[in-house]
C-alpha cells in the first residue's frame, strides 16, 4: 500500500496542506465571489478535494479529471453535488479542452485548477503541463501544482562518491539537471538535504517567467508549501493577473501569515503527532511562547527539547487546520 | 539588408563570437596551448533599459574598421589564417538592429581608439542617410584593449525579455554550451556579474584495462590539415523499457543524447540525432529513446579555419567535406558499438545499473584512449582507434521482452479475476498471466 491508498484525513501533513489551500481560496475568491469560479483537479476516486472545496469554499462548479475510466466511474458515485462533472481526461489535455470546460460551466467564470502530481519520474512533463496550462489561463485564475520533492527520487545518493560527484548535494543538483535540463537555474550547483522543495520552486518560477515572456500576464505566487507525506512533497499556488497589475497580493491575503513573499516564503508543514488530550493541554496556553508551553507539559513531544520547541511552534502555527479524527458509525 | 528576424539568443551569441575572435587574434601563436585564453573575458549586462557587452580581447583591428561599420557584407577572407568564426560587421550590426534604437561601439586597439554611434535616426529603416561617422583617435584610451558595445535605447519587447529570468537562464545555458570548450581553455564569460561555468560533453569512463567495463569508443586522425577526434560513449545508465514505453507518451528527462560537433572549440551542432551525424545509416539504427544514454562528440581543430567542415556562412556544417565524412564514419562505428550493447541488454537494463556506477570524464579533454591505447587503422597513416570492450550479458538464457496491448475493460476483468481488484497495473496483470501459464506448462 502506498500513501495514495490511505485516506488523506489520516495523513495530517497533507490534510493541513489542503486546509491551508482552502483557506487561501476563501480569501482570494471573496473578491470576485465563489460563484464565479470553477474548481478543477484530479479528484481521485473519492473526490475528497471537491467535497472540501464545495463545503468549505462554496464553489459549486466542480470538475474532476482522471485518465482511468474505472476511477471516473467511482467518482460519479462520490460526487459531492449532482452537477459535479467527472471527465475521463489526462491532465495534458486540459489546455486544449479549456474552452469545453468553460462552455460547460460558463465562459465568464474564472478557474481554480490544481495539478496534483506525485510521480517524480515525470517531473519534466509535469512542468511542461504547468507551462501549457498557464498559457490558457486568464487574469483572475488560480493554478496550484504539487510535485514530489523526495530526495530519494533523484536516485541512490549513496553512490555520489563512486560516480565522481563532490558531495550528495552536488549529486542531487546534477541528477535534477539531467531530468529537467534548461528548466533548472544555471546557478543551481548543489541541493542540500532539505532544499529540493526550494529548488523546485525556483524551477517553477522560471517556468512561470517563460510564460510571462510570451503573454501579457503576470504570474503571482500566492502560497508555497512543503510537507512530508511518506515522501516530501511541495506545492506552489499562483494567481494570474494582467500585465499592468501592481504585483500587490490580493487584499484577502496581504496580512495572511502563510502568504508567499514573491517566490520565497515557503511554509514548511511539520505537524507533530499529538493526541486529543495533548492538543487540549497545549490549546490552553496557545498564546504563550513555545518554551512556556513545553514547561507546562511533562513530556517532550519530539526527540529532544529543541525539536520539541519546534514541534510546539509548528502546532501553534497550524493548529487551526489540524484534522480531528472521529469514529462515525454509518 | 540585414536580417532582423534572427533569434535574439543568436544575436547575442554572435556578439560573444566577436569577442572570442578577438582573443584568438591576440593569441594566435599560443592557440595550441592548453589555456591560451586565460585572462580574456566578455562581460554581458542585460537590463530592461540597456545592454552592454564589454571585452578585453584586443579591440577591432584598424583594417577591419571600415568593413565592420559599412552596411554591406564584411570581407570574410580576413582572418583566413585564424580559426575565427564571427565577423565583426554582420554580427555586431545585426545585434544592434535587433536589440535597440541607439548604440555606441567603442574599440580600443593597439592601433588606436575609435567610436561609432548608431543614432535613432540612422537606424530608422526609412532613413536615407547611409553615412556612419567613425571618430578615431590614434592613441589608446583605455588601459586594456577591447571593445564595448552599449545599447541604451532597448526595444520594448527586447527589454521585457532582458528583464525576464527565464530568458536570461536560457541565454546563460546557451552561452555555456556554445562556448563551453573555449571557457574550458580559459575564456571567461560573465552575465550580469556572474561567471558562467562551461557545459561540455561528459561520458562514463573507466580506466583502460583488459577487463570489460563501460568505456567510450575513441578515434583520432588528421585529414587535410584538420585534427579530428571522435568519442562515443554513455553519459547515463540505459533507459529501461518501461521508461521508454511511458516516454513515448511524454518525456521523462530532457533528452541530451545525440552527437555534438565542435569546430575550433566552438559548438557547431548540439545533440543531433539525425542522419547528418550517422544515425539511421550504414547499419546504425535510427535514433530511438532506447538509445538515449548514448552521446558522442566530434571535434575538429585546425589553425587554418578554411579547412574546417563549416559552410562559407561559417554557421552550418559542411557535411559533404572529406574531413567531415571521415569523422562521420568514425561516429557511425562508435554509435553501432553502443547501439549493439543497448540491444544486447534489452529487457535486462536493471542488471546493468552497477556497470554504470563509475565516474564520467570530459570527452574532449580527459578521454585520451585513442591516443594512449588506440590501435593504428589500416590504410590510414594518422588514425588511431580505441574500441571499448563493453560487458556483454550471458547469452545462454537471455531475457526477452513480451509486449502487447489489450482494451482496458479486458485488463480490468483479468485483474479482478487474478487479484480480486480492478486496478492492478496492466504490466503486473500481464506478468501474472504469464507466470501462471508457465507454472502450468512446467507441470505438464
Amino acid at each position: 500500500m502506498n500513501g495514495s491508498d490511505i485516506p488523506y484525513q489520516l495523513r495530517p501533513n497533507k490534510y493541513i496542506d489542503r486546509q491551508i489551500f482552502i483557506d487561501l481560496l476563501n480569501r482570494v475568491l471573496s473578491e470576485r465571489g465563489n460563484e464565479n469560479f470553477i474548481y478543477i483537479s484530479m479528484g481521485g476516486r473519492h473526490l475528497v478535494d471537491h467535497s472540501s472545496v464545495y463545503k468549505q469554499a462554496g464553489i459549486s462548479c466542480l470538475l474532476s479529471i482522471d485518465s482511468s475510466l474505472n476511477t471516473v466511474k467511482r467518482q460519479l458515485l462520490n460526487k459531492p453535488i449532482g452537477k459535479t462533472e467527472c471527465w475521463e481526461l489526462h491532465s495534458a489535455e486540459i489546455p486544449k479542452r479549456m474552452d469545453d470546460i468553460l462552455d460547460k460551466f460558463g465562459s465568464e467564470k474564472n478557474v481554480a485548477l490544481w495539478l496534483d502530481y506525485t510521480d517524480p519520474h515525470a517531473r519534466l512533463t509535469q512542468i511542461q503541463e504547468f507551462i501549457a496550462v498557464l498559457h490558457v489561463l486568464q487574469p483572475g485564475d488560480i493554478l496550484r501544482i504539487t510535485l514530489n520533492a523526495h530526495n530519494g527520487s533523484l536516485g541512490d545518493e549513496s553512490v555520489w562518491k563512486k560516480e565522481g560527484y563532490r558531495n550528495p548535494a552536488h549529486f542531487r543538483a546534477e541528477k535534477l539537471k539531467l531530468q529537467l535540463g534548461d528548466y533548472v537555474p544555471v546557478g543551481l550547483t548543489e541541493i542540500s538535504d532539505s532544499d529540493l522543495p526550494l529548488a523546485l520552486i525556483d524551477i517553477l518560477a522560471l517556468a512561470a517567467a517563460e510564460v510571462e515572456g510570451q503573454r501579457d500576464i503576470r504570474v503571482q505566487p500566492l502560497l508555497l508549501t512543503s510537507y512530508r507525506d511518506g515522501q516530501r512533497m511541495m506545492t506552489v499556488t499562483v494567481g494570474v493577473t494582467d500585465l499592468n497589475h501592481d504585483r500587490k497580493l490580493p487584499s484577502g491575503i496581504r496580512h495572511w501569515p502563510f502568504r508567499a513573499k514573491g517566490w520565497a516564503g515557503l511554509v514548511s508543514i511539520e505537524a507533530p503527532d499529538l493526541s486529543l488530550r495533548e492538543k487540549q493541554k497545549i490549546d490552553q496556553h496557545l498564546n504563550r511562547p513555545p518554551s512556556y508551553i513545553l514547561d507546562r507539559l511533562n513530556f517532550l513531544p519530539a526527540k529532544d527539547r529543541k525539536a520539541s520547541l519546534g514541534a510546539i511552534s509548528s502546532y501553534k502555527k497550524l493548529h487551526r487546520y489540524y484534522p480531528e479524527f472521529r469514529h462515525v458509525p454509518v | 539588408m540585414l536580417p532582423r528576424d534572427i533569434a535574439l539568443e543568436d544575436a547575442i551569441l554572435d556578439l560573444v563570437d566577436n569577442c572570442v575572435d578577438g582573443a584568438m587574434r591576440q593569441e594566435k601563436r599560443r592557440l595550441k596551448q592548453k589555456t591560451p585564453f586565460e585572462g580574456y573575458y566578455a562581460k554581458l549586462t542585460f537590463s530592461s533599459d540597456g545592454f552592454e557587452i564589454m571585452d578585453n580581447c584586443g579591440g577591432i583591428p584598424s583594417d577591419f574598421v571600415e568593413g565592420a561599420f559599412s552596411l554591406g557584407r564584411s570581407d570574410i577572407t580576413k582572418d583566413r589564417d585564424l580559426p575565427t568564426i564571427g565577423m565583426y560587421g554582420i554580427g555586431m550590426k545585426r545585434a544592434v538592429f535587433k536589440i535597440g534604437n541607439e548604440a555606441l561601439v567603442q574599440s580600443n586597439a593597439d592601433s588606436g581608439f575609435f567610436e561609432v554611434e548608431y543614432t535613432k535616426e540612422w537606424l530608422n529603416p526609412e532613413s536615407q542617410d547611409w553615412n556612419l561617422p567613425i571618430r578615431k583617435e590614434n592613441t589608446k584610451k583605455r588601459a586594456d584593449r577591447g571593445v564595448t558595445i552599449t545599447i541604451t535605447d532597448v526595444k520594448k519587447d527586447i527589454g521585457r525579455a532582458f528583464d525576464n529570468p527565464s530568458f536570461l537562464n536560457r541565454v546563460q545555458n546557451q552561452i555555456s554550451e556554445h562556448f563551453g570548450y573555449l571557457m574550458q581553455r580559459g575564456f571567461r564569460i560573465d552575465v550580469n556579474g556572474e561567471t558562467l561555468k562551461p557545459k561540455t560533453r561528459l561520458v562514463k569512463f573507466a580506466k583502460h584495462s583488459k577487463t570489460a567495463a563501460i568505456r567510450p569508443y575513441d578515434f583520432e586522425t588528421r585529414v587535410d590539415g584538420v585534427d579530428i577526434k571522435v568519442t562515443v560513449g554513455f553519459f547515463r545508465s540505459l533507459a529501461r523499457e518501461s521508461e521508454i514505453d511511458s516516454e513515448l507518451e511524454s518525456p521523462h528527462d530532457q533528452d541530451t543524447a545525440g552527437v555534438s560537433v565542435v569546430c575550433n572549440d566552438r559548438v557547431v551542432l548540439l545533440s543531433d540525432r539525425t542522419m547528418k551525424v550517422g544515425w539511421g545509416d550504414g547499419g546504425v539504427p535510427r535514433y530511438h529513446p532506447q538509445f538515449r544514454a548514448i552521446a558522442a562528440l566530434a571535434v575538429f581543430s585546425s589553425a587554418d579555419a578554411d579547412r574546417l567542415p563549416i559552410s562559407t556562412t561559417k554557421r552550418d556544417l559542411d557535411v559533404g567535406s572529406d574531413v567531415y565524412l571521415r569523422a562521420r564514419k568514425a561516429l557511425m562505428e562508435g554509435l553501432k558499438i553502443h547501439t549493439d550493447f543497448t540491444n544486447k541488454w534489452k529487457g535486462m537494463e536493471e542488471e546493468t545499473e552497477a556497470l554504470f556506477q563509475g565516474p564520467k570524464a570530459d570527452a574532449k579533454t580527459q578521454v585520451q584512449l585513442a591516443a594512449r591505447h588506440g590501435k593504428a587503422v589500416r590504410g590510414e597513416t594518422n588514425a588511431r582507434r580505441y574500441v571499448p570492450n563493453l560487458p556483454m550479458p550471458q547469452t545462454r538464457n537471455p531475457k526477452r521482452r513480451i509486449s502487447f496491448t489489450r482494451n482496458e475493460d479486458q485488463i480490468i476483468a483479468v485483474s479482478r479475476h487474478l487479484f480480486g481488484e480492478p486496478d492492478q497495473k496492466p504490466s503486473i496483470v500481464g506478468e501474472e498471466c504469464f507466470d501462471q501459464m508457465f507454472e502450468q506448462a512446467k507441470s505438464q
